[in-house]
Protein backbone atom coordinates (compact mmCIF):
# COMPACT_ATOMS: atom_id res chain seq x y z
CA UNK A 1 0.00 0.00 0.00
CA UNK A 2 1.69 3.07 -1.30
CA UNK A 3 1.35 6.31 1.78
CA UNK A 4 1.05 9.51 1.36
CA UNK A 5 2.80 11.57 3.64
CA UNK A 6 -1.11 12.60 5.26
CA UNK A 7 -1.34 8.64 5.72
CA UNK A 8 2.64 8.92 6.86
CA UNK A 9 2.04 11.93 9.50
CA UNK A 10 -1.70 10.08 10.85
CA UNK A 11 0.64 6.72 11.30
CA UNK A 12 3.36 8.19 12.96
CA UNK A 13 1.16 10.64 15.51
CA UNK A 14 -1.08 7.76 16.11
CA UNK A 15 1.84 5.20 17.00
CA UNK A 16 3.52 7.55 19.06
CA UNK A 17 0.29 8.41 20.96
CA UNK A 18 -0.14 4.40 21.33
CA UNK A 19 3.86 4.29 22.84
CA UNK A 20 2.68 6.90 25.15
CA UNK A 21 -0.34 5.05 26.46
CA UNK A 22 2.00 2.16 27.11
CA UNK A 23 5.10 4.18 29.26
CA UNK A 24 2.22 6.39 30.58
CA UNK A 25 -0.14 4.20 31.92
CA UNK A 26 2.41 1.81 33.17
CA UNK A 27 3.54 4.58 35.45
CA UNK A 28 -0.43 5.27 36.42
CA UNK A 29 -1.05 2.01 37.42
CA UNK A 30 2.16 2.32 39.59
CA UNK A 31 0.66 5.34 41.18
CA UNK A 32 -2.58 3.57 41.58
CA UNK A 33 -1.18 1.01 43.24
CA UNK A 34 -2.74 -1.65 41.07
CA UNK A 35 -0.99 -4.90 40.92
CA UNK A 36 -0.67 -5.67 37.00
CA UNK A 37 1.92 -3.83 34.52
CA UNK A 38 -0.72 -2.24 31.85
CA UNK A 39 2.28 -1.54 29.62
CA UNK A 40 0.52 -3.18 26.67
CA UNK A 41 -3.30 -1.19 26.17
CA UNK A 42 -0.87 1.13 23.54
CA UNK A 43 0.09 -1.99 21.64
CA UNK A 44 -3.46 -3.82 21.29
CA UNK A 45 -4.83 -0.34 20.60
CA UNK A 46 -2.19 0.34 17.91
CA UNK A 47 -3.28 -3.09 16.25
CA UNK A 48 -6.59 -1.65 15.23
CA UNK A 49 -5.34 2.08 14.44
CA UNK A 50 -2.36 1.53 12.45
CA UNK A 51 -0.97 -0.75 10.27
CA UNK A 52 0.80 -3.96 11.47
CA UNK A 53 4.22 -2.89 10.95
CA UNK A 54 4.22 0.25 12.92
CA UNK A 55 1.93 -1.68 15.47
CA UNK A 56 5.01 -4.27 16.10
CA UNK A 57 7.13 -0.69 16.09
CA UNK A 58 5.13 0.27 18.98
CA UNK A 59 5.49 -2.04 20.97
CA UNK A 60 9.04 -2.43 20.28
CA UNK A 61 9.81 1.39 20.63
CA UNK A 62 7.61 1.57 23.82
CA UNK A 63 9.94 -0.95 25.55
CA UNK A 64 12.78 0.79 24.59
CA UNK A 65 11.45 4.19 25.84
CA UNK A 66 10.55 2.56 28.90
CA UNK A 67 14.13 1.05 29.46
CA UNK A 68 15.02 5.03 29.83
CA UNK A 69 11.81 6.31 31.63
CA UNK A 70 10.53 3.76 33.50
CA UNK A 71 12.95 1.03 34.03
CA UNK A 72 16.31 -0.39 32.62
CA UNK A 73 14.95 -3.94 32.85
CA UNK A 74 12.16 -3.18 30.47
CA UNK A 75 14.21 -3.35 27.15
CA UNK A 76 14.44 -6.87 27.46
CA UNK A 77 10.94 -7.97 27.38
CA UNK A 78 10.40 -6.09 23.55
CA UNK A 79 10.41 -9.82 22.18
CA UNK A 80 6.99 -10.06 24.36
CA UNK A 81 5.95 -6.99 23.41
CA UNK A 82 6.00 -8.20 19.21
CA UNK A 83 4.62 -10.87 20.60
CA UNK A 84 1.71 -9.17 21.75
CA UNK A 85 1.42 -6.83 18.61
CA UNK A 86 1.28 -9.97 16.48
CA UNK A 87 -1.92 -11.70 18.08
CA UNK A 88 -3.29 -8.39 18.46
CA UNK A 89 -3.27 -7.42 14.88
CA UNK A 90 -4.41 -10.92 14.30
CA UNK A 91 -7.74 -10.31 16.70
CA UNK A 92 -8.40 -7.46 15.68
CA UNK A 93 -8.52 -8.65 11.61
CA UNK A 94 -11.02 -11.59 12.73
CA UNK A 95 -13.05 -9.21 14.21
CA UNK A 96 -12.28 -10.65 17.71
CA UNK A 97 -12.86 -7.26 19.31
CA UNK A 98 -15.92 -6.55 18.37
CA UNK A 99 -17.93 -8.47 21.37
CA UNK A 100 -16.90 -8.16 24.92
CA UNK A 101 -16.70 -12.00 25.23
CA UNK A 102 -14.05 -12.64 22.88
CA UNK A 103 -12.27 -10.08 23.70
CA UNK A 104 -11.90 -11.29 27.22
CA UNK A 105 -10.82 -14.45 25.26
CA UNK A 106 -7.68 -12.65 23.43
CA UNK A 107 -6.50 -11.08 26.76
CA UNK A 108 -6.46 -14.18 28.05
CA UNK A 109 -4.77 -16.06 24.94
CA UNK A 110 -2.50 -12.64 25.07
CA UNK A 111 -1.43 -13.13 28.86
CA UNK A 112 -0.87 -17.05 28.63
CA UNK A 113 1.18 -16.58 25.42
CA UNK A 114 3.42 -13.67 26.58
CA UNK A 115 4.19 -15.19 30.10
CA UNK A 116 5.40 -18.02 28.84
CA UNK A 117 7.78 -15.66 26.33
CA UNK A 118 8.78 -13.30 29.83
CA UNK A 119 9.53 -15.93 31.77
CA UNK A 120 12.97 -17.05 30.15
CA UNK A 121 13.45 -13.51 30.48
CA UNK A 122 12.78 -13.22 34.15
CA UNK A 123 14.46 -16.36 35.30
CA UNK A 124 18.00 -15.79 33.19
CA UNK A 125 18.84 -12.27 33.43
CA UNK A 126 17.01 -11.15 36.48
CA UNK A 127 16.59 -14.18 38.68
CA UNK A 128 12.62 -14.33 38.85
CA UNK A 129 12.14 -10.82 40.17
CA UNK A 130 9.63 -8.68 37.91
CA UNK A 131 6.68 -6.78 38.85
CA UNK A 132 5.69 -6.48 42.88
CA UNK A 133 2.40 -8.82 42.65
CA UNK A 134 3.98 -12.08 40.56
CA UNK A 135 7.51 -11.77 42.38
CA UNK A 136 5.18 -12.52 45.74
CA UNK A 137 3.28 -15.03 43.59
CA UNK A 138 6.86 -16.33 42.78
CA UNK A 139 8.47 -16.23 46.11
CA UNK A 140 5.53 -18.00 47.95
CA UNK A 141 5.97 -20.71 44.78
CA UNK A 142 10.10 -21.32 45.70
CA UNK A 143 9.74 -21.17 49.23
CA UNK A 144 6.73 -24.15 48.92
CA UNK A 145 9.59 -26.39 47.01
CA UNK A 146 9.07 -25.50 43.25
CA UNK A 147 11.58 -24.99 41.29
CA UNK A 148 12.77 -20.99 39.88
CA UNK A 149 10.94 -21.96 36.74
CA UNK A 150 7.64 -23.67 37.73
CA UNK A 151 7.89 -20.79 40.10
CA UNK A 152 8.25 -17.92 37.97
CA UNK A 153 5.60 -19.00 34.76
CA UNK A 154 3.09 -19.94 37.27
CA UNK A 155 3.55 -16.33 39.14
CA UNK A 156 3.63 -14.32 35.56
CA UNK A 157 0.56 -16.44 34.52
CA UNK A 158 -1.61 -15.89 36.90
CA UNK A 159 -0.47 -11.85 36.89
CA UNK A 160 -0.09 -11.15 33.38
CA UNK A 161 -3.49 -12.97 32.33
CA UNK A 162 -5.42 -10.68 34.74
CA UNK A 163 -3.47 -7.76 33.28
CA UNK A 164 -3.63 -8.42 29.26
CA UNK A 165 -7.43 -9.63 29.99
CA UNK A 166 -7.78 -5.83 31.52
CA UNK A 167 -5.91 -4.56 29.06
CA UNK A 168 -8.13 -6.26 26.14
CA UNK A 169 -11.08 -5.33 27.79
CA UNK A 170 -10.11 -1.28 27.95
CA UNK A 171 -9.16 -1.47 24.52
CA UNK A 172 -12.44 -3.41 23.90
CA UNK A 173 -14.30 -0.09 25.54
CA UNK A 174 -12.11 2.04 23.55
CA UNK A 175 -12.90 0.48 20.34
CA UNK A 176 -16.73 1.51 20.94
CA UNK A 177 -16.24 4.65 21.76
CA UNK A 178 -13.80 5.88 19.14
CA UNK A 179 -14.94 7.38 16.25
CA UNK A 180 -14.77 5.11 12.82
CA UNK A 181 -12.38 7.27 10.89
CA UNK A 182 -9.66 6.53 13.45
CA UNK A 183 -10.08 2.69 13.15
CA UNK A 184 -8.29 0.60 10.40
CA UNK A 185 -10.37 -0.59 8.28
CA UNK A 186 -9.93 -4.76 8.86
CA UNK A 187 -9.16 -5.70 5.67
CA UNK A 188 -6.00 -2.94 5.40
CA UNK A 189 -2.73 -4.33 5.11
CA UNK B 1 23.64 22.49 43.89
CA UNK B 2 27.70 23.32 43.90
CA UNK B 3 27.05 25.40 40.74
CA UNK B 4 28.18 23.14 38.40
CA UNK B 5 26.27 21.87 35.68
CA UNK B 6 25.40 18.88 34.37
CA UNK B 7 26.97 17.82 30.99
CA UNK B 8 25.17 15.94 28.38
CA UNK B 9 25.82 12.61 27.63
CA UNK B 10 25.76 12.55 23.30
CA UNK B 11 24.37 9.76 21.39
CA UNK B 12 27.45 8.30 20.08
CA UNK B 13 28.72 8.02 24.06
CA UNK B 14 25.58 6.58 25.66
CA UNK B 15 25.50 4.06 22.29
CA UNK B 16 29.05 2.85 22.85
CA UNK B 17 28.59 2.32 26.72
CA UNK B 18 25.74 -0.33 25.82
CA UNK B 19 27.70 -2.14 23.15
CA UNK B 20 30.62 -2.39 25.70
CA UNK B 21 28.13 -3.06 28.44
CA UNK B 22 26.40 -5.78 25.92
CA UNK B 23 29.62 -7.17 25.44
CA UNK B 24 30.70 -7.34 29.21
CA UNK B 25 27.44 -9.27 30.16
CA UNK B 26 28.90 -11.75 27.41
CA UNK B 27 32.62 -12.07 27.82
CA UNK B 28 33.69 -11.18 31.20
CA UNK B 29 33.41 -14.21 33.56
CA UNK B 30 34.91 -13.17 36.64
CA UNK B 31 32.94 -12.10 38.94
CA UNK B 32 35.34 -9.40 40.46
CA UNK B 33 36.56 -8.49 37.22
CA UNK B 34 32.74 -7.76 35.95
CA UNK B 35 32.22 -5.74 39.10
CA UNK B 36 35.11 -3.69 38.55
CA UNK B 37 33.74 -2.87 34.99
CA UNK B 38 30.63 -1.53 36.38
CA UNK B 39 32.24 0.78 38.80
CA UNK B 40 34.55 2.33 36.13
CA UNK B 41 31.86 2.44 33.92
CA UNK B 42 29.46 4.30 36.38
CA UNK B 43 32.72 6.44 37.53
CA UNK B 44 33.29 7.45 33.76
CA UNK B 45 29.39 8.51 34.02
CA UNK B 46 29.89 10.65 36.94
CA UNK B 47 33.13 12.04 35.76
CA UNK B 48 31.49 13.16 32.09
CA UNK B 49 28.05 14.30 33.35
CA UNK B 50 29.53 16.05 36.60
CA UNK B 51 26.52 14.35 38.23
CA UNK B 52 26.66 12.30 41.18
CA UNK B 53 22.45 12.72 41.58
CA UNK B 54 22.50 10.01 38.87
CA UNK B 55 23.94 7.19 41.31
CA UNK B 56 20.33 7.81 43.17
CA UNK B 57 18.28 7.35 40.20
CA UNK B 58 20.55 4.11 39.70
CA UNK B 59 19.65 3.24 43.72
CA UNK B 60 16.03 3.92 42.92
CA UNK B 61 16.20 1.27 39.83
CA UNK B 62 18.29 -1.52 41.61
CA UNK B 63 16.75 -1.85 44.72
CA UNK B 64 13.27 -3.12 43.80
CA UNK B 65 14.97 -5.38 42.33
CA UNK B 66 18.17 -6.39 44.60
CA UNK B 67 16.29 -6.68 48.11
CA UNK B 68 13.64 -8.92 47.02
CA UNK B 69 16.49 -10.63 44.92
CA UNK B 70 18.62 -11.30 48.47
CA UNK B 71 15.59 -12.21 50.55
CA UNK B 72 14.21 -14.51 48.06
CA UNK B 73 17.09 -16.45 47.17
CA UNK B 74 18.92 -16.06 50.19
CA UNK B 75 15.65 -17.31 52.64
CA UNK B 76 13.11 -18.81 50.69
CA UNK B 77 14.38 -20.51 47.51
CA UNK B 78 14.14 -24.16 48.65
CA UNK B 79 16.84 -24.42 46.14
CA UNK B 80 19.36 -23.42 47.54
CA UNK B 81 20.72 -25.74 51.00
CA UNK B 82 20.11 -24.01 54.63
CA UNK B 83 23.10 -23.70 56.01
CA UNK B 84 22.26 -22.03 59.26
CA UNK B 85 19.15 -20.95 61.19
CA UNK B 86 19.49 -17.26 62.36
CA UNK B 87 17.33 -17.51 65.53
CA UNK B 88 15.80 -20.63 64.75
CA UNK B 89 13.23 -19.02 62.39
CA UNK B 90 15.18 -17.55 59.55
CA UNK B 91 16.73 -20.08 57.37
CA UNK B 92 19.99 -18.73 55.78
CA UNK B 93 21.09 -20.18 52.76
CA UNK B 94 24.39 -18.61 51.34
CA UNK B 95 24.43 -19.88 47.65
CA UNK B 96 21.23 -18.34 47.60
CA UNK B 97 22.59 -14.92 48.63
CA UNK B 98 25.28 -15.29 46.28
CA UNK B 99 23.04 -16.20 43.24
CA UNK B 100 21.23 -12.86 44.05
CA UNK B 101 24.33 -10.94 44.74
CA UNK B 102 25.41 -12.11 40.49
CA UNK B 103 21.65 -11.38 39.81
CA UNK B 104 22.30 -7.89 41.10
CA UNK B 105 25.62 -7.11 39.40
CA UNK B 106 23.95 -7.88 35.77
CA UNK B 107 21.02 -5.43 37.19
CA UNK B 108 23.71 -2.78 38.41
CA UNK B 109 24.90 -2.42 34.83
CA UNK B 110 21.90 -2.01 33.02
CA UNK B 111 21.04 0.42 35.86
CA UNK B 112 24.34 2.17 34.70
CA UNK B 113 23.73 2.16 31.11
CA UNK B 114 20.59 3.61 31.80
CA UNK B 115 21.76 6.08 33.35
CA UNK B 116 24.12 7.37 29.99
CA UNK B 117 20.64 7.65 28.22
CA UNK B 118 18.71 9.14 30.70
CA UNK B 119 21.63 11.94 30.68
CA UNK B 120 21.25 11.95 27.02
CA UNK B 121 19.79 15.34 26.14
CA UNK B 122 16.47 14.37 24.36
CA UNK B 123 17.11 17.36 21.67
CA UNK B 124 20.43 16.29 20.48
CA UNK B 125 19.27 12.88 20.23
CA UNK B 126 16.48 13.63 18.13
CA UNK B 127 19.07 16.07 15.92
CA UNK B 128 21.47 12.81 15.74
CA UNK B 129 19.07 10.72 15.01
CA UNK B 130 17.77 12.98 11.83
CA UNK B 131 21.68 13.19 10.59
CA UNK B 132 21.63 9.21 10.70
CA UNK B 133 19.11 10.02 8.10
CA UNK B 134 16.43 7.93 9.94
CA UNK B 135 12.73 7.76 8.30
CA UNK B 136 10.99 10.74 9.65
CA UNK B 137 7.93 8.70 11.20
CA UNK B 138 10.87 6.93 13.18
CA UNK B 139 11.89 9.84 14.91
CA UNK B 140 8.63 11.30 15.39
CA UNK B 141 7.33 8.13 17.16
CA UNK B 142 10.45 8.42 19.07
CA UNK B 143 10.14 12.11 20.15
CA UNK B 144 6.53 12.15 20.49
CA UNK B 145 6.50 9.10 22.35
CA UNK B 146 8.01 10.81 25.19
CA UNK B 147 6.29 13.74 24.92
CA UNK B 148 2.96 12.35 24.87
CA UNK B 149 3.61 10.23 27.81
CA UNK B 150 3.82 12.75 30.02
CA UNK B 151 0.31 14.28 28.78
CA UNK B 152 -1.32 11.07 29.37
CA UNK B 153 -0.18 11.18 32.70
CA UNK B 154 -1.31 14.60 33.57
CA UNK B 155 -4.51 14.17 31.56
CA UNK B 156 -5.28 10.53 33.14
CA UNK B 157 -4.22 12.50 37.08
CA UNK B 158 -7.14 14.96 35.92
CA UNK B 159 -9.74 13.08 34.90
CA UNK B 160 -9.14 10.87 38.06
CA UNK B 161 -9.52 14.16 40.01
CA UNK B 162 -12.84 14.81 38.11
CA UNK B 163 -14.33 11.23 38.87
CA UNK B 164 -13.48 11.39 42.55
CA UNK B 165 -15.39 14.83 42.29
CA UNK B 166 -18.12 13.17 41.06
CA UNK B 167 -18.70 10.42 43.36
CA UNK B 168 -17.13 7.89 41.64
CA UNK B 169 -15.39 5.01 43.43
CA UNK B 170 -11.61 5.21 43.36
CA UNK B 171 -10.50 3.12 46.56
CA UNK B 172 -10.27 2.28 49.00
CA UNK B 173 -9.06 -1.11 47.97
CA UNK B 174 -7.45 -2.81 44.82
CA UNK B 175 -10.77 -4.01 43.66
CA UNK B 176 -12.54 -0.49 43.70
CA UNK B 177 -9.02 0.96 42.03
CA UNK B 178 -9.37 -1.68 39.08
CA UNK B 179 -12.96 -1.01 38.62
CA UNK B 180 -12.56 2.59 38.60
CA UNK B 181 -9.79 2.19 36.32
CA UNK B 182 -11.54 2.04 32.69
CA UNK B 183 -13.83 5.56 34.30
CA UNK B 184 -10.58 7.25 34.57
CA UNK B 185 -8.66 5.73 31.36
CA UNK B 186 -11.32 5.93 28.35
CA UNK B 187 -11.97 10.10 28.69
CA UNK B 188 -8.49 10.37 28.78
CA UNK B 189 -7.39 8.15 25.91
CA UNK B 190 -9.78 9.42 23.45
CA UNK B 191 -9.66 12.76 24.42
CA UNK B 192 -5.87 11.72 23.71
CA UNK B 193 -6.54 10.23 20.48
CA UNK B 194 -8.94 13.03 19.15
CA UNK B 195 -6.51 15.90 20.08
CA UNK B 196 -3.14 13.55 18.18
CA UNK B 197 -5.60 13.18 15.06
CA UNK B 198 -6.58 16.92 14.71
CA UNK B 199 -2.85 17.71 14.62
CA UNK B 200 -2.13 15.47 11.53
CA UNK B 201 -3.93 18.19 8.87
CA UNK B 202 -1.48 21.04 10.73
CA UNK B 203 1.25 19.21 10.78
CA UNK B 204 1.03 18.04 6.98
CA UNK B 205 -0.11 22.19 5.79
CA UNK B 206 3.13 23.22 7.58
CA UNK B 207 4.75 20.66 4.76
CA UNK B 208 5.97 17.60 7.30
CA UNK B 209 6.91 14.44 5.51
CA UNK B 210 6.89 16.38 2.36
CA UNK B 211 10.62 17.33 2.38
CA UNK B 212 13.82 16.16 4.25
CA UNK B 213 13.83 17.79 7.75
CA UNK B 214 17.09 19.64 8.25
CA UNK B 215 18.83 19.26 12.03
CA UNK B 216 18.87 22.34 14.38
CA UNK B 217 22.33 23.88 14.25
CA UNK B 218 23.64 23.43 17.63
CA UNK B 219 27.36 24.80 19.11
CA UNK B 220 30.02 23.65 17.94
CA UNK B 221 30.70 20.62 19.86
CA UNK B 222 34.81 19.12 19.57
CA UNK B 223 35.20 15.66 18.38
CA UNK B 224 38.09 15.42 20.21
CA UNK B 225 36.44 16.39 23.60
CA UNK B 226 33.97 13.78 23.34
CA UNK B 227 36.47 10.91 22.61
CA UNK B 228 37.58 9.98 25.77
CA UNK B 229 34.15 9.31 27.13
CA UNK B 230 33.46 7.61 23.78
CA UNK B 231 36.47 5.47 24.17
CA UNK B 232 36.39 5.03 28.31
CA UNK B 233 33.76 2.30 28.15
CA UNK B 234 35.75 0.28 25.36
CA UNK B 235 38.86 0.73 27.43
CA UNK B 236 37.43 -0.18 30.74
CA UNK B 237 36.28 -3.50 28.70
CA UNK B 238 39.62 -3.95 27.19
CA UNK B 239 41.11 -3.57 30.26
CA UNK B 240 38.92 -6.22 32.13
CA UNK B 241 39.04 -8.49 29.58
CA UNK B 242 42.93 -8.65 29.41
CA UNK B 243 43.12 -9.09 33.61
CA UNK B 244 40.46 -11.89 33.23
CA UNK B 245 42.98 -13.68 30.13
CA UNK B 246 45.68 -12.88 32.26
CA UNK B 247 44.78 -13.71 35.97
Amino acid sequence: MQLNSMDMTRISILGAVCIALNIGLNKVAAVLQLPVFMDTIGTILAAALIPPLFAILVGVVSNLLGGIITHPAIPFFAGTQIVIALMAIYAYRRGWFERLASAVLVGFAIGVVSAIVSAPIAVLMFGGITEPGATAINAILMAAGQNIWTAVLSGTIIVSTIDKIIAAVIVWLLLQRLPNRLKLARGSS
Amino acid sequence: MSGIQTRHVTLLVAGTATFAALCAIATLRSVSLFALYILLLAATLVLQTRNVGILWTMAKWLLPFVVPLLLIHGLLNTAHDVDYWFMNVLPIRPMGFVYGALVSLNILLLATVAGYWLNTNRDDMIDDLIRLNLPMWSILFISQGVAVGAIVERRVATVYLAQRARGICVGPGVLARIRAFPSVLIPAVIATLIEAESRVPALVSRGFGSANVVPLPRKARSALAQLPWVIGPLFWLVLTGTLQALL
